[in-house]
């Protein structure tokens, strides 16, 4: 049985634990706005006394431990959810900037589509009068306005793809050091040893802090090790912390060169870069894509605007009766060769067909069995046979030099378009507005034409074609004599001769009465595409003898090419789409991954507070808690130091008594 | 649940922020008048507005070209007008000369008059709009189409080229009418055939075209080039016999081979109807004379200022020398007559087919204007801001923003430490 010292201890037990409590709530108070830090409270135990037969009490209390407030599960549960909310905050602002490089002002005025439109609305105005200077002038200036848009939107999307790539190199840095700090902390944490107490706690709170840090970073899942340690691996497996050892990442070119960041993991040096996803590096990874994706469209836009123009430009007339020259000129398909190939293979690519062609990016590799194309947007590979000359959508790809087998290329059609393209023909008299030839019908005498033709067949010029889409059969002139004046005279009722300006025959055929006959005249290749002729047709009806008809080339004013020039606004440029409609298309495929992320960020935010605030409820510090903690202590240390006041009165009533 | 403080303060502060978010949202609506400014604010609403404005854009391109071409062809068709009231002065001025009362001299007046309307019609057909351009030349267009030889023929140096321009979607109409169709081919006599004096005759017929009996006939007659002599001769007791043979070459001179030999043959009376052949039929009026000839050939090609100057060499011609010389100098008139009518049939079907391009263009254009007022309308509904919406919105947001506000002042303000 304890004596009344014993209790003068028992309350002082009392008394040094309710300080040890202020000092705890003290600490929470201070620390009410650390970021990580969890909430502490007093583990305190009776303190055993004295066994007796019967009953008996305690010596006081003891402070085994100060526990943190803490919930493994929901705090791994927010660093997912950050994490989540993080990529999907870098996506939604990526994609809010990507849309707002494509703007649609009022009536759709100012962006890239209306600014195509324009084009061909001048186009229709130097068809409205060819030999006007000023029209073609105006046409010139809108194609320089054309330009000058693909080159600010694809050097603002370039700039957002290097800024993207400058902030994968921070957060990648930014993920080491996490990494080496968590690592740090764990060794701390081990090197302790000792048990649990505030000093490993305040280690434990920074360590939490650092893995949520991580978790912003890139995606990750978090296993609590031995002894308050914590492993953090990333979310496909590979470890960046494991104990008191952190794995680096790093940033490398690819196997490409190609200018785009590749995130290896150091280790093993294996690429990452398809894999991480998640945190800001796993969202500005889908921009960076989103980007390029953007890049390359419209960059295809510019190459089947550019190839349309400078392919009709290459059949009709310029103001000087010369065949067009190109208006547009558009950097060529870029190749960069793998970082690890053997051969001495180069390869070039050139988009030959824009209409064929869908804009996104290839890998050709050599194997056994020949070269084999991988489309890396939709993964399709398709096997291209072997040989210098190849074809794979619209392009014709070229290899020079020896490959061997495994060496690879990445071939990016339209990296370089829309920054590249230029106007290369500022000569208003440039423009090929007039079509090759006119039919009159007559005889050609010295500069005059005369017609005394006696049957009633007439001849009218035909668009132009390639050779092989022809009725068998149909006499094609050579294209050496093209830009020339000829004739056609009819030798009998079914024949007809086709005549050279100096009268020799340069080709015969025959005629049909009935259902009338086309020739063709064959544009010199190049500038025209091989095969490529200019059309007419000799009606149905009756000829006589001699009748006659002269081909000489469009005059200034004719304006069939400018026509043709036109219309191609409502052709098939991209793709099989009209340039405005693949541009709507892009555009909506924008604003839809606009939307998509608008809702998936929306989302992630809310799961995010949820799972902050589930966090919080377990391990946040609320001040009126404390408050009230507080209060009670207070009452607590009250009460024991009114114990030691009783037992001091009694020892002093004793002392008293004693000394009488 | 537990709530921590930093929650709380949070809690509340992301309420407002989202509340500024909606505010500002809201406030770029009002100040722009747009709810859809970039494609993620509404993808579905972005493609409308792209394909609508791309479509009215198109549209006003082609009511633009409507507009451009159809001034100039209003201007050709004034052109084509003055040529046909030309025309109409000129036939009226041979009608003069070829009256019976009409003499030497008057014709020599009226041919220097029709002489000026030559000129005149030079300059028409070599009219240059505005831009310097030769309306009828084709796309030969800056130089002059139509020069005279120092030998007085009139020759055409364009071509037979025609614009054609676009006014509505895929829909294409010529701009212009060829100057080669126009002028310079437009067969002579009626159109399908012709008919000359020969010098020799005595009698004062003249001879009229008559309609065509069986025009793939004459068709065929034409492409084998046939001539024919209508022959008169004495038959018995004063009457007169015609025959009419058939073949290549001048009738009357050397050259003329009869090599179909006599198609008709007969007694001719003057009150008989007219004599047919070859699938034409003509008829004479005044008194012919055994020994008389005609020839008749279907149509060659001739052309307006040719038409001119055969009435003025008809007017020019002699008729006070010996007898049947005013008949064949009528004959002539008869024939520049006719070939005269076809250059105003010529020239009234171009500008038919001008006046059918600007009526398109005109019925194009009013579908072109409905269409871009449905577009315009479509365009503002799915991209404008309806004001009183967005306004009412607007005022809700800022008093939720106010209401939030104010509830964060009394929340920052709860603390049990004030009562402790």
């Amino acid at each position: 049985m304890g004596g009344i010292n014993q209790v003068l201890d028992t309350a002082l037990t009392g008394l040094l634990a309710a300080q040890e409590g202020m000092a705890t709530e003290a600490n929470n108070t201070s620390n009410v706005n650390t970021p990580g830090y969890a909430v502490e409270g007093l583990n305190q135990i009776e303190t055993m006394g004295t066994a007796m037969p019967i009953g008996g009490t305690g010596t006081g209390t003891s402070v085994a431990s100060i526990q943190r407030s803490f919930d493994q599960y929901v705090y791994q549960e927010m660093v997912q959810a950050d994490s989540v909310n993080q990529a999907a905050q870098v996506v939604l602002s990526g994609t809010s900037s990507l849309s707002s490089v494509f703007p649609l002002a009022s009536g759709g005025a100012g962006g890239l589509g209306n600014i195509i439109g324009s084009l061909f609305t001048a186009a229709n105005t130097v068809a409205q009068d060819p030999a006007n200077v000023a029209n073609r002038d105006a046409f010139l200036s809108s194609a320089q306005q054309v330009v000058s848009l693909f080159q600010s939107v694809g050097s603002e999307l370039s700039s957002n793809i290097s800024t993207v790539n400058g902030e994968v190199t921070q957060s990648v840095t930014q993920i080491n050091n996490l990494a080496s700090q968590i690592a740090q902390i764990n060794q701390d944490i081990l090197s302790h040893g000792g048990p649990q107490d505030s000093a490993t706690n305040s280690m434990i709170d920074q360590a939490d802090q650092l893995v949520q840090q991580l978790g912003a970073q890139v995606g990750i899942t978090v296993s609590a090790g031995a002894s308050g340690t914590m492993d953090v691996y990333l979310a496909n497996g590979m470890a960046l912390v494991n104990g008191a050892t952190s794995y680096s990442l790093a940033t490398t070119s690819g196997s490409y060169n190609d200018g785009t960041l590749s995130i290896k993991y150091s280790p093993n040096g294996e690429d990452l870069t398809n894999r991480i996803s998640g945190g800001q590096l796993g969202g500005l990874l889908t921009m960076r894509s989103q980007y390029a994706s953007a890049n390359d469209t419209v960059g295809g836009l510019a190459v089947a605007l550019s190839s349309a123009i400078n392919g009709q430009q290459a059949l009709g007339l310029d103001l000087n009766g010369q065949l067009g020259k190109p208006l547009f000129s558009v950097p060529a398909p870029v190749v960069f060769a793998g970082i690890g190939n053997t051969g001495t293979a180069t390869v070039s690519a050139t988009i030959t067909n824009s209409n064929a062609f869908a804009p996104g990016n290839y890998t050709l590799t050599d194997t056994a069995g020949g070269w084999q194309a991988t489309n890396l947007s939709t993964g399709q590979a398709t096997m291209l046979g072997s040989g210098a000359n190849l074809s794979l959508d619209g392009m014709s790809i070229k290899v020079s030099g020896a490959a061997n087998v495994g060496d690879s290329f990445e071939i990016e059609p339209t990296l370089q378009a829309a920054t590249g393209i230029a106007v290369i023909n500022s000569n208003p008299s440039a423009i090929a507005a007039a079509a090759p030839y006119v039919a009159t019908a007559g005889v050609m005498t010295s500069g005059a034409i005369s017609d005394s033709n006696v049957g009633n067949v007439t001849m009218t010029t035909g668009a132009p074609t390639t050779s092989t889409s022809l009725p068998a059969g149909t006499v094609v002139v050579p294209s050496t004599y093209f830009g020339q004046q000829m004739s056609v005279k009819f030798t009998s009722a079914t024949t007809f001769n086709v005549l050279s300006s100096s009268g020799a025959t340069i080709a015969s055929g025959t005629y049909s009465g009935t259902s009338g006959t086309e020739l063709a005249v064959a544009y010199p290749s190049p500038p025209a595409p091989a095969g490529e002729v200019t059309t007419f047709t000799l009606s149905a009806g009756t000829p006589a003898t001699g009748d006659s008809f002269v081909l000489t080339p469009g005059g200034t004013g004719n304006n069939g090419n400018m026509v043709a020039m036109a219309d191609l606004r409502t052709a098939d440029l991209l793709s099989g789409q009209t340039l405005s409609d693949a541009y709507t298309t892009m555009v909506t495929d924008i604003g839809d991954r606009g939307a998509e992320a608008n809702a998936a960020g929306q989302a992630a935010q809310a799961v995010y507070t949820r799972a902050q605030n589930n966090e919080q409820s377990i391990s946040g510090v609320n001040l009126d808690e404390e408050a009230a903690n507080l209060v009670q202590l207070q009452q607590a240390y009250q009460a024991n130091a009114q114990v030691i006041g009783t037992i001091q009165s009694l020892i002093s009533t004793l002392l008293t008594a004693m000394h009488g | 649940m537990r709530i921590s403080t930093t929650e709380f303060f949070l809690g509340s502060l992301n309420d407002m922020l989202a509340q500024e978010a909606t505010v500002n949202k809201l406030n770029g609506e009002i100040a722009t008048g747009q709810t859809v400014t970039n494609a993620t604010d509404n993808p579905t609403a972005a493609a409308a507005v792209l394909d609508t404005s791309n479509q009215i854009d198109q549209i006003s391109t082609d009511v633009q070209n409507a507009q451009a071409v159809s001034g100039t062809m209003n201007e050709t068709l004034g052109v084509l007008n003055q040529v046909d009231t030309l025309l109409n002065q000129v036939q009226s001025t041979a009608l003069q000369g070829s009256s019976a009362t009409s003499s030497a001299a008057d014709r020599q007046a009226l041919a220097s008059s029709v002489q000026g309307s030559l000129q005149e019609l030079m300059q028409l057909a070599n009219t240059q709009l505005a831009n310097g351009q030769y309306i009828f030349a084709g796309s030969q267009a800056t130089n002059a189409p139509f020069q005279m030889t120092p030998t007085g023929q009139v020759v055409f140096k364009g071509d037979a080229g025609v614009d054609t321009i676009e006014i509505g979607p895929s829909l294409k109409v010529p701009v212009a009418v060829s100057g080669q169709s126009v002028f310079m081919q437009v067969p002579d006599g009626n159109g399908s055939f012709a008919v000359a004096a020969s010098g020799t005759n005595t009698g004062t017929g003249v001879a009229s075209l008559g309609g065509v009996l069986n025009a793939s006939l004459i068709a065929s007659e034409h492409l084998k080039n046939t001539q024919f002599d209508v022959s008169f001769t004495a038959g018995a007791g004063g009457t007169l016999n015609y025959s009419i043979a058939s073949g290549t070459g001048v009738p009357g001179s050397a050259s003329f081979t009869a090599s179909s030999g006599v198609v008709a043959s007969g007694a001719y009376n003057s009150s008989s109807a007219a004599l047919s052949f070859g699938g034409m039929d003509i008829s004479f009026s005044g008194t012919l004379a055994a020994g008389d000839h005609f020839m008749v050939r279907t149509s060659q090609t001739t052309n307006a200022f040719q038409a001119l100057q055969d009435i003025i060499t008809a007017l020019q011609a002699p008729i006070d020398g010996a007898s049947g010389t005013r008949a064949q100098s009528n004959q002539l008139i008869e024939d520049a007559l006719a070939t005269l009518n076809q250059v105003h049939t010529s020239v009234l079907s171009a500008e038919a087919s001008l006046g059918t391009s600007l009526s398109e263009i005109n019925a194009v254009q009013n579908q072109d204007n409905a269409i871009t007022t449905t577009d315009q309308a479509n365009l503002a509904t799915i991209q404008s801001a309806s004001l009183p919406n967005v306004m009412s919105q607007f005022s809700e947001g800022v008093t939720a923003l106010q209401a939030a506000q104010a509830a964060f002042g009394k929340i920052s303000g709860l603390s049990l430490f004030k009562y402790i």
